[in-house]
């Protein structure tokens, strides 16, 4: 068995509006292997989106632990997150979030730069993710002169370009059609047969049925997982 | 960086209305600050143009018993100094003086510096065409006609190849040019360089002293019209150099116990911004320095703040593209470098922008100086490395002011939130409900506000003042200014060649009233004297407290013609004006006319009309009241009166102003022209009618006189008398 990559325990997460608390999560225990596809499933305002960003390091829990990758990460301080967000977590995001003033390539790029990684290395990185996804031809398009499509296809290399731990898709065929949808779960399930860790928020059945093991979320807590004895290829 | 860099030029580039709005705001911020510095940096840091300054002072001689009093130094005290002293390696002698220079048609008024013939050698600056002065040329009488003249000059004449060996026409005499000074160099002073340089052998046939005081021989050992300057032998010290200096002052002394009585001598660093015979320090120069400098600062902050708004507003739209890099690990400080970095790629193309305008405003200032004064100003032409360091230097701030805040803000935002398309503003709860809700805004505007406010009170004040009353009534009055001895004139060919003239000015066609005086109503210059009831005569240590225990008073003195005050509009309320032979004898009775402020301060209770006057001796305890406060000298000598002589006051005038940002209006003393001769003086010529556009004719009309008296009389200025007024604005 493979080892433990993200383990929670008792992750609570209450956001206070005024005199309004509101649990996001209550209770999360979870634990995911090196190179686990893993679906997070459950009805809009579940608290998956939220669970995303914890496990993200994009927000901090409430009260519980979390440990990526053998390090408590839960109460970091904010540089240390950033810098962990850039070494162990690639992100895909439902609206690409690509930045429109850099090129196809820089935006890849974009992560690499920021871990302070060498022009020649960062070079090579990156021409190798963009031709994992098929983009190395779109090199120097800005994302307006791409498709949808294509741009998300462009979010997943800069996920993967920095060889992250885990990949982290939040709906990530949100905003795509059924066609491009569906070449983009391709693309996850490809990577994760070459061995790469993802953990995917969604509200499709269809393509929860993609991942290995499926979480659902009701009210901010677990209430069922379930082990794909087939997963969708 | 690069990345950064990049990135900054092509969303800069992407956004060409932002960029061009923000380019043009910091350039009109940051071109202030440059083109303030620039001026300030010449005035008071740039270093003086003669070499090692450091070691370069100025002596002056101090009257013992009271130490706030200074003199100048005569020829042969200078001789001695430099001969016996011990502190320095040389000495030189020199004063300024104002000349008249010939040019085809016209004189115009020009500053020379009378200098001793080592004074470009000790200053360390060689000439950079032609030759110095020689020993011979300094020799007080020796009266040869050689001139060195400055780069600017030369500059006038097209870098005349062969300017070296022509002649230039000084007081109606010609001057060979022996040499031309290299560019830039001013002497010793900042910015205002004489035009020409004379050896101190013509200066008792040129010099032309402001004062009354400096009548005697160079050769004179009474005299007092030099300034000297030394250079510190190497390694002394100020202190020893003072004492080695002091130890000959009381040696001269003793060997010459009448003129040089209680003399001794001092020394300081060399004023940037005077030539004097008494120490002067740079202080109001550097406050007024301090002054633009902080305004300028102010125009800039407001730039910055209207700026960061700008980019704050801007940044609404960027909150997504920020959330994205956070996300993707950018650090807080990676963000806020980015965006720094972005600023400050705006900032140099503002400080560009600005340097140019900076550039272009010293021009402007320069040359709008220069046809008021009659000094070279010698500004650093193109662009200074410390002018630029100092631009770059505001870019710098600039971007810290209005590209920090926002960069703060916007790197704190809230990433969850952000990361969703259209997420704004609202979303971010504010903490701080009591505080405005744009900080910057008010800021902007508060301090907007102030600058506006100190504008327009600006403007009203010179408003007012362009509306003065002056208290005279002006109409169809032209002012001629003229001075014979800019035309190589003594005193008394003059007094003749003024008494033809005021004849032939009020014989003119039209003319009602013509007479001469020696300053004019809110001219550049003003001369105070101090008088006091005649017959009281305090003793040094006594401290009169009333105009009856003999407390003086400054008043503003003008000496006139007979026709003046009709000339000027100004009525005599009591008494008359002056007789014309009282206007015409120098040794005529005593009269005088002074105004009802004068009058009341002499005698408060009681009528000053009859009663008698005199001049205070020197250092006599004056009321802290009175006189101008323009661009003035006092004059403690009695200029044309005999000692113990008084006067009587046969007139009183109505109180008027007699310059324009005069706080209250000053007292004012008129004597007889004959009894305050000056050779430059203003001729006031009234027309009884003068048609709309008939100026230009009768200053043609003016014009012709003066040739008809004397076709090589210079004519310093001749307009209407509300030309004069505006120009007194614009300076």
């Amino acid at each position: 068995m493979s080892p433990s990559l993200i383990k929670l325990d008792g992750v609570t997460k209450v956001f206070l509006t005024d005199e309004v608390e509101t649990h996001a999560l209550s209770g999360i225990h979870l634990d995911i292997r090196q190179g686990e596809y893993v679906a997070i499933a459950g009805p809009s305002g579940c608290g998956k989106s939220t669970l995303l960003s914890i496990l993200g390091l994009l927000d901090s829990p409430t009260d519980g632990s979390y440990v990526l990758n053998g390090r408590p990460v839960q109460s970091l301080s904010l540089p240390e997150r950033a810098r962990i967000r850039n070494r162990e977590i690639g992100f895909i995001f439902q609206s690409f979030n690509l930045i429109g003033d850099l090129t196809v390539y820089e935006n890849v790029e974009l992560p690499l730069t920021y871990r302070g990684m060498p022009a020649g290395e960062r070079k090579a990185a990156v021409t190798s993710a963009l031709e994992k996804v098929g983009m190395a031809h779109r090199a120097k398009h800005l994302p307006s002169q791409l498709s949808g499509g294509q741009q998300q296809r462009v979010a997943v290399a800069r996920a993967l370009a920095g060889s992250p731990a885990v990949l982290l898709a939040d709906e990530p065929t949100g905003n795509l059609d059924s066609k491009n949808g569906d070449s983009v779960m391709q693309l996850l399930a490809d990577l994760h047969k070459g061995g790469a860790t993802i953990v995917m928020v969604t509200h499709d059945a269809r393509f929860a049925r993609n991942a290995e093991r499926t979480i659902h979320i009701f009210d901010g807590r677990v209430v069922q997982e379930q082990v794909e004895s087939d997963p969708t290829r | 960086m690069l990345a950064d860099l990049k990135f900054a030029v092509r969303v800069l580039a992407k956004s060409p209305g932002f960029t061009a709005a923000a380019i043009l705001v910091l350039a009109l911020g940051i071109g202030a600050n440059s083109a303030v510095f620039n001026l300030v940096n010449a005035l008071l840091f740039a270093p003086p143009s003669y070499l090692r300054p450091a070691e370069v002072v100025q002596v002056f001689s101090r009257d013992k018993k009271n130490p706030k009093t200074f003199r100048g130094f005569s020829y042969p005290t200078y001789r001695d100094i430099r001969e016996k002293n011990s502190a320095f390696t040389d000495t030189v002698a020199f004063n300024l003086a104002l000349v008249g220079l010939g040019e085809k048609d016209h004189t115009r008024r020009a500053f020379t510096a009378l200098v001793s013939s080592n004074y470009f050698s000790l200053l360390g600056i060689a000439t950079a065409r032609g030759r110095a002065f020689l020993p011979e040329e300094e020799t007080p009488g020796r009266n040869l006609p050689v001139a060195i003249v400055s780069h600017t000059y030369w500059k006038k004449r097209n870098f005349d190849p062969d300017l070296v060996g022509s002649s230039i026409v000084i007081n109606g005499r010609a001057f060979t040019i022996v040499g031309i000074m290299p560019e830039g160099f001013t002497g010793t002073m900042s910015l205002f360089s004489a035009e020409v340089w004379l050896p101190l052998g013509v200066y008792d046939q040129v010099a032309n002293d402001f004062s009354e005081d400096n009548k005697t021989s160079l050769r004179d050992r009474v005299g007092t019209q030099l300034l000297i300057l030394g250079r510190l032998k190497p390694g002394l010290t100020a202190t020893t150099a003072t004492t080695q200096l002091q130890t000959l002052a009381a040696n001269l002394e003793q060997a010459y116990p009448v003129e040089q009585k209680d003399q001794t001598f001092v020394m300081t660093p060399v004023p940037r911004l005077s030539s004097s015979t008494a120490p002067s320090e740079n202080d109001d120069m550097s406050m007024l320095g301090g002054l633009l400098l902080g305004m300028s600062a102010v125009v800039l902050l407001v730039a910055c703040l209207n700026l960061a708004n700008m980019l704050l507003a801007r940044g609404t739209a960027r909150h997504k593209e920020i959330a994205i890099r956070l996300a993707l690990g950018g650090s807080r400080g990676r963000i806020i470098r980015q965006l720094l970095i972005e600023g400050f790629v705006l900032s140099l193309f503002g400080g560009a922008a600005g340097l140019i305008l900076a550039l272009w405003s010293s021009d402007l200032l320069v040359a709008s100086l220069v046809t008021l004064m009659p000094a070279d100003l010698v500004f650093p032409a193109g662009t200074q490395p410390s002018v630029l360091v100092a631009t770059l230097g505001f870019c710098v701030l600039g971007t810290l002011i209005f590209a920090l805040g926002p960069a703060l803000k916007l790197s704190r935002g809230d990433v969850l939130t952000h990361l969703k398309e259209h997420a704004g503003e609202d979303a971010v709860r504010r903490p701080w409900k009591f505080l405005p809700r744009h900080p910057l805004v008010v800021a902007q505007v508060a301090l907007s506000l102030a600058l506006l406010t100190a504008a327009v009170l600006f403007i009203r004040g010179a408003g007012k003042a362009a509306d003065v009353e002056t208290g005279l009534k002006t109409e169809r009055n032209f002012v001629l200014e003229v001075d014979a001895s800019l035309g190589g004139r003594d005193p008394q060919q003059a007094g003749e060649l003024y008494r033809l003239l005021g004849e032939k000015l009020a014989a003119l066609p039209g003319v009602e009233h013509a007479s001469i005086s020696t300053t004019v109503p809110f001219g550049m210059v003003t001369i105070s004297k101090r008088v006091q009831r005649a017959g009281v005569r305090p003793g040094p240590d006594e401290k009169p407290a009333t105009a009856a225990e003999g407390l003086a008073f400054n008043a503003n003195f003008n000496s006139v013609g007979a026709d003046y005050f009709q000339a000027v509009g100004l009525p005599v309320l009591r008494g008359r004006a002056f007789t014309a032979s009282e206007v015409a004898s120098p040794t005529g009775p005593g009269v005088a006319i002074i105004d009802e402020a004068l009058a009341k301060k002499l005698w408060p209770d009681g009528e000053a009309l009859g009663q008698r006057i005199q001049f205070t001796l020197p250092n006599a305890l004056a009321a802290k009241d009175g006189g101008s406060k323009g661009v003035s000298f006092s004059e403690d000598a009695n200029g044309d009166i005999k000692p113990g002589e008084t006067l009587e006051i046969i007139g009183i005038t109505p109180t008027t102003r007699t310059a324009l940002f005069q706080q209250s209006p000053g007292t004012a003393l008129f004597l007889p022209f004959a009894r305050g001769f000056r050779s430059n003086v203003f001729f006031h010529v009234k027309f009884a009618t003068l048609p709309r556009g008939q100026e230009t004719a009768a200053t043609d009309l003016i014009r012709r006189a003066v040739r008809d008296i004397d076709t090589t009389l210079p004519i310093l200025s001749l307009r209407t008398f509300a030309q004069h007024l505006d120009a007194n604005i614009s300076l």
